[in-house]
């Protein structure tokens, strides 16, 4: 086949290009032509034809999320950056400290010793700030307001417990296939590998929404295993695990301080807003429940966000004890 | 948009990397390059790891850095680095039929052919993975972003006769290491028409 090899090599570049639709017109003719006339050639062109059309194969099937790509790598840089500082300070150290220091290590060695023996449980407590912290993994969790979460000073054994004891977090986590991430929450157990997810933990109802990768979650039992834009609840009641499509982008809002709504219906909105601002809001008449609204608000206070909310659906506001009136 | 993608196709002789430079190309490449270390790695998240760790590479960089092409073409040539390096650590850690066989074990129910299959698309990353890295960068986007060659000469600060001879490079090199597998690409492509 290889015998006429220059020739071929020759005919092969007006091949490939003819199959890139590169070619010209009159190059085109002559390519139809001779794969008509030549089986040989015909076989070749189809050859190539096969290598193209298989590697399509070796794309990503999904879309790229660049924004939530580019809020991860964000978030990677900021704690990046804080490591660096400690590192730039231990530079300007004099030779004295350096003494010293070497000193302090062999006291402390023999007491480290004995120290990683010991792992101490890190308790993580927010109020009214949410909070970043990086785990011994290099996994990156997010703690929404009010919440509590507890997670080993050093990850030993064959796996990486920690536990949302309540409230809401985002987890980033690390890969490992060999060490997977295990998370309870409740009387639920959320088992990755190495995925990006939400969980909301509240009084033991669990919600988990996935952002990247796969999330098995495992409640009394049951088990199930989640796919990115999937969203699991669960209900303590019936203990039943309940799948569904993630409608919105909501549930990112401790993290992106946006709320991004898109045709969202105005009681899942007002639900969200409670939450986020400890607020008691009401929508009196029931037509009003399933207004659909699509605006982003970027870091604004409530009383800005009702405004906007009032004046697109032209309702009143209503302020009575605490309690705000939609109607 | 097509001001701004415009600047970094045009050859710059540096390439500054402070913080609003590097998010801004961050933002603009990501999707292209994710996909791109996503071919080479076959894993979502670690295709993204690879994109980052160029970028925290660049952002420790003190200095701006001298580059010959375009900045497209620098950071496509950053990832393909990054992912091959990647590559070989996995290859030392485990063995690559270790890794090979790892991937056959998360999907034990598939059928015949579609086991098949995917030992076909093994071969075939395993064959892209080992074009020269221009080669490549080219082979990617024609194929997956379907840039034609004029598009691609001027993003990589190309001529086009250099993307069509390495573009017909890439595919005559697969061919020829493809070449058992063939009859059966032919067939399956046949088939699920």
């Amino acid at each position: 086949m290889e015998d006429n090899y220059q020739h071929m090599d020759f005919q092969d570049d007006l091949l490939i290009s003819y199959l890139l639709g590169e070619t010209s017109p009159s190059e085109t003719m002559q390519v139809d032509h001779l794969r008509k006339t030549d089986a040989a050639y015909n076989r070749r062109f189809e050859e190539f034809k096969a290598v193209w059309e298989a590697s399509k194969n070796l794309d990503d099937d999904q879309e790229a999320d660049t924004q939530a790509a580019f809020n991860r790598y964000k978030e990677k840089v900021v704690n990046r950056n804080n490591a660096k500082v400690s590192s730039i300070r231990r530079k300007q150290t004099n030779t004295w400290m350096a003494i010293a220091a070497t000193l302090l290590v062999f006291i402390g060695g023999s007491w480290l010793y004995f120290a990683r023996f010991s792992v101490k449980e890190v308790q993580l407590i927010t109020h009214n700030e949410t909070q970043i912290s990086n785990l011994p993994d290099g996994s990156v969790v997010t703690l929404n307001r009010l919440s509590h979460f507890e997670y080993p000073s050093r990850f030993t054994g064959g796996q990486r417990k920690v536990k949302l004891d309540s409230g809401e977090a985002f987890f980033n986590v690390a890969h490992n296939k060999e060490k997977p991430f295990l998370i309870s929450a409740g009387n639920t157990l959320i088992r990755v590998v190495g995925t990006s997810f939400n969980v909301k933990n509240k009084g033991g109802a669990v919600e988990i929404i996935v952002e990247t990768g796969l999330v098995r979650v495992s409640h009394n039992g049951q088990s199930a295993l989640l796919k990115p834009g999937e969203k699991l609840t669960v209900n303590n009641k019936t203990a039943a695990l309940n799948i569904e499509h993630n409608p919105d982008q909501l549930y990112n809002y401790y993290r992106s301080k946006k709320f991004v709504a898109d045709d969202t219906p105005l009681w899942r909105m007002v639900a969200v807003l409670n939450e986020a601002y400890d607020s008691h809001i009401v929508i009196e008449r029931k037509e009003l429940n399933n207004l659909p609204l699509n605006t982003t608000f970027d870091d604004a206070s409530l009383d800005k966000i009702l405004d906007v909310i009032s004046r697109t659906f032209k309702i009143s506001v209503e302020r009575k004890h605490g309690t705000i009136i939609l109607k | 948009l097509q001001t701004i993608s415009k600047q970094t196709y045009i050859l710059k002789n540096y390439l500054d990397t402070n913080e609003p430079e590097l998010d801004q190309l961050y933002l603009q490449h990501y999707a292209g390059l994710s996909r791109y270390a996503f071919t080479m790695v076959n894993d979502r998240v670690m295709a993204e790891e690879m994109v980052q760790q160029v970028f925290f590479k660049l952002l420790d960089r003190a200095t701006p850095i001298a580059i010959q092409t375009s900045v497209k073409a620098y950071l496509y040539r950053a990832v393909n680095n990054e992912c091959l390096n990647h590559i070989k650590h996995l290859k030392v850690k485990r063995g690559f039929e270790a890794h090979n066989s790892s991937i056959m074990k998360q999907m034990p129910d598939t059928p015949a052919g579609k086991l098949q299959l995917k030992e076909l698309e093994e071969k075939l990353r395993y064959a892209t993975n080992n074009l020269p890295e221009q080669c490549r960068v080219i082979f990617q986007l024609s194929r997956f972003e379907q840039l034609k060659y004029a598009e691609i000469a001027r993003q990589l600060n190309l001529s086009v006769k250099t993307v069509e001879t390495q573009m017909s490079r890439a595919l005559k090199k697969l061919r020829v290491q493809l070449a058992d597998y063939l009859p059966l690409i032919i067939w399956l492509l046949i088939n699920m028409m």
